[in-house]
């Protein structure tokens, strides 16, 4: 068996180190979590010459070694850990052309760890525009390491770099600095009390405040005061550490890099002013908006038109097909259409994760961050919740790990229970749905009237977060502010390949993630609708004919009427019908509030929970969106899904707290079952109001 | 296929979900401690 290199790629954010994982390993990836905590965990498996393969690791961005966040820990404690057993053999780091100075910092600690080190100068293709020139050679020889120019753009300087990986263990480990010489007897003093360590090492197991397993920090922290005597003494050795790094990147850059200030052609600035402008600047990301969602729809209906149909034939086949049976009505009324009711919306998800894909991609997506900060600020949040409430469209439990990174504590609370609010992915499909079935399908100024609603409800849920936040701030009463520092990256064409990879991992985390639990439900939902207890659902069909004995009514109808009845005397119909009372002033019946209360689950099992109700007794081959277009409202007569029963129950969407995971994280994250117990209740209550209001004006 | 066994199949998909669902909703999962090393040492000693 060939041996396997375990390799870390590291670097600042927005040096393209995800485009250099993608071209190492291109599809050989797979993104998990690391234990315990929620930080995303990339890795993946790149082929080098001579049979011999990298086990590479895409570690999240960081700045230095001098952890702020609990991205930055993950970072710094693999690379302190010899134990653990993605341990790196070598350290890849990656630096972008354009920010060398700023990212050598990162290498310049790294090599003091003694691992071996490739230093990646990314985006070479830049060059030219900047008018930089590098002398490789030089650059190599001070900073005692083997550099690749890479471009993952034009894919060059990729092998280079696989050869290199292959020959790691040629490369130096020798420091680039000294660390003791910022104070020779505390470190001499250090160096004495542990001989057998690595002193770089030592020195951040001080300096860090976070856990490394069994190292016994106070122990060394009782040495470092020894000499040190204060926190604050350690802070001002770490910024003269900083400054004696900057002198030494300085002294080889002075030499080993060129700019050429008359030979650069750099648009950026002039496209900045214009796309961050107070006016224009929004004016742009509201046309942006329009047009992504415009497209979403656009683009969506054939395909889905497909998946829904190809759903109803296979559901319809395999009930003619297989022989008759419970396993087989199972298939055919429950898992299939439950199953049709996630698949269905892959491609709406797929395109919007494209444009945010390629908005991210083209460097775009900061400049919304900076546009965005300058509205939250008058809300009384900070800069940093806007990176959690932007994730919040994907979903709420990662934008909520994201809230880590604010270090004032009522902010982080305030954006911990505001972010439910933002339109989250699992959102989309009831929206979707109800959408297609209400809103009719005219255009204004070329606009469709459903995309324009679609646009609407990710603003009201982004004006529900910011005036929730205003009242919540007011309330609480928060005095300091924490800082906030966005980076803008250059302007760049999106890499089809990042795009697609991108696009890929979401739509199967989504369909995976959601489909599992849907399945599920499918499952149980079946069961409880096609069972009953009493004679009202063993002898459905005599109390049928009995109730239609004077009345010509044909078969199929008669049949109708049989499968209606036992779903009304079935486990979900006696449930459904328990709580149809609280509900039926919104203008739902007892079915859409099994299914309301099925999602709670998940936001998205809404959908699948009516295609597999309306399914149960079903011969029909009919489409979800046909039967749910197809329900009579049982006591008013017409639709069910009409203009005013469809607003309330996306206003009530919009609003409510239906996600049972993320009041685990609420949780979690504020070690309290107080915030999301009012959470859930101030926003159910909320929801309610807000979706009876809509339903009595509208009826 | 013989109704015996379709009930059977279909009980036994009634209790995947069912496991599944209390799995993932209602049993806490085990949190390894956010350490370097876990049960190993993390090396600095």
């Amino acid at each position: 068996m060939s041996k396997q290199i375990n390799v870390a790629l590291i670097g600042n954010p927005n040096t393209g180190k995800t485009s250099v994982f993608n071209a190492l390993t291109g599809l050989n990836q797979k993104v998990g979590n690391y234990p315990g905590i929620t930080v995303e965990k990339k890795e993946g498996v790149c082929k080098l010459p001579r049979g011999v393969k990298a086990h590479i690791i895409d570690l999240p961005g960081t700045y230095s070694l001098n952890a702020s966040s609990l991205d930055e820990n993950v970072v710094i404690e693999l690379l302190l850990n010899k134990n653990d057993k993605d341990f790196p053999d070598l350290a890849v780091v990656v630096s972008d052309v354009e920010n060398l100075k700023r990212n050598l910092l990162l290498f310049t600690q790294i090599k003091d760890l003694e691992i071996p080190t490739i230093l990646v100068i990314n985006m070479a293709d830049r060059m030219t525009y900047k008018g930089i020139s590098l002398d490789l050679e030089y650059l190599e020889q001070h900073l005692k390491t083997k550099i690749a120019l890479v471009s993952t753009r034009k894919n060059q300087g990729i092998e280079r770099l696989k050869n290199l990986i292959s020959n790691y263990k040629d490369l130096s480990i020798s420091h680039n600095i000294d660390i003791t010489e910022i104070d020779k007897d505390y470190f001499e003093n250090l160096q004495n009390t542990f001989p057998n360590q690595l002193i770089y090492k030592l020195w951040l197991v001080i300096t860090q405040d976070v856990n490394f397993g069994k190292t016994d920090r106070n122990e060394i922290d009782a040495v470092a005061n020894f000499k040190t005597k204060s926190k604050g003494d350690l802070k001002r050795l770490q910024q003269k550490e900083t400054i004696k790094r900057y002198q030494f990147i300085n002294e080889v850059l002075k030499k080993g890099q060129t700019i050429d200030v008359a030979q650069a052609k750099d648009l950026r600035m002039k496209i900045d002013r214009i796309i961050t402008h107070q006016v224009w600047g929004y004016v742009i990301f509201f046309i942006i908006l329009l047009t992504i969602f415009q497209a979403i729809y656009d683009w969506s209906s054939i395909p889905m038109d497909f998946i829904d149909t190809t759903f109803a034939s296979l559901s319809e086949w395999t009930k003619n097909q297989l022989p008759q049976g419970t396993f087989t009505s199972l298939l055919a009324e429950g898992i299939i259409p439950g199953l049709g009711g996630i698949v269905i919306f892959i491609p709406q998800i797929a395109f919007l994760f494209l444009f945010i894909s390629v908005l991210e991609e083209s460097g775009y997506m900061s400049r919304v961050v900076f546009l965005m900060d300058r509205i939250m600020r008058r809300f009384g949040l900070s800069g940093k919740s806007i990176v959690p409430l932007i994730s919040g469209t994907a979903c709420a439990i990662p934008a909520i790990m994201a809230t880590r990174n604010i270090e004032n504590w009522k902010e982080r609370l305030i954006t911990i229970l505001v972010t439910p609010f933002i339109t989250c992915s699992a959102r989309l499909p009831v929206y979707l749905i109800i959408i297609s079935l209400v809103i009719p399908e005219g255009r204004f100024i070329g606009l469709g009237y459903q995309a324009l609603t679609l646009m609407s409800l990710y603003l009201i849920g982004f004006g529900a977060a910011v005036s929730s936040a205003y009242i919540l701030n007011k309330i609480l009463k928060i005095k300091s502010k924490t800082f906030f520092v966005v980076e803008m990256p250059n302007y760049k064409l999106p890499l089809l390949k990042n795009v697609a990879i991108t696009v890929l991992e979401k739509t199967k985390s989504f369909v995976f993630g959601a489909g599992k639990i849907i399945l599920a439900i499918s499952i149980v939902l079946w069961f409880l609708a096609s069972f009953g207890p009493g004679d009202d659902f063993n002898n459905a069909e005599e109390i049928t004919t009995k109730e239609y004995a004077n009345q010509n009514i044909s078969q199929e109808e008669f049949q109708q009427k049989v499968a209606s009845h036992k779903l009304e005397h079935s486990f979900i119909g006696i449930t459904g019908r328990a709580i149809e009372p609280a509900i039926r002033p919104l203008g739902y019946d007892w079915k859409i509030g099994i299914a309301i209360v099925s999602s709670f689950a998940a936001r998205e099992v809404f959908v699948g929970t009516l295609a597999t109700i309306y399914s149960v007794g079903s011969d029909e081959e009919e489409t979800i969106k046909n039967r749910m277009a197809g329900e009579v409202n049982p006591i008013l007569g017409g639709p069910l899904f009409n203009f005013a029963s469809g607003i309330s129950l996306l206003l009530f969407y919009a609003f409510a707290m239906q996600c049972m995971s993320t009041l685990a994280i609420v949780k979690r994250e504020t070690n309290s079952w107080k915030w999301p117990i009012l959470q859930l209740t101030i926003m159910t209550i909320f929801a309610y109001i807000v979706a009876l209001i809509a339903f009595q004006l509208l009826k | 296929m013989n109704p015996f066994i379709q009930n059977i199949l279909a009980i036994a998909a009634l209790i995947f979900a069912l496991g599944f669902i209390i799995t993932k909703f209602f049993l806490k999962k085990k949190q390894s401690k956010k350490s370097c090393g876990g049960e190993g040492d993390c090396g600095c000693h």
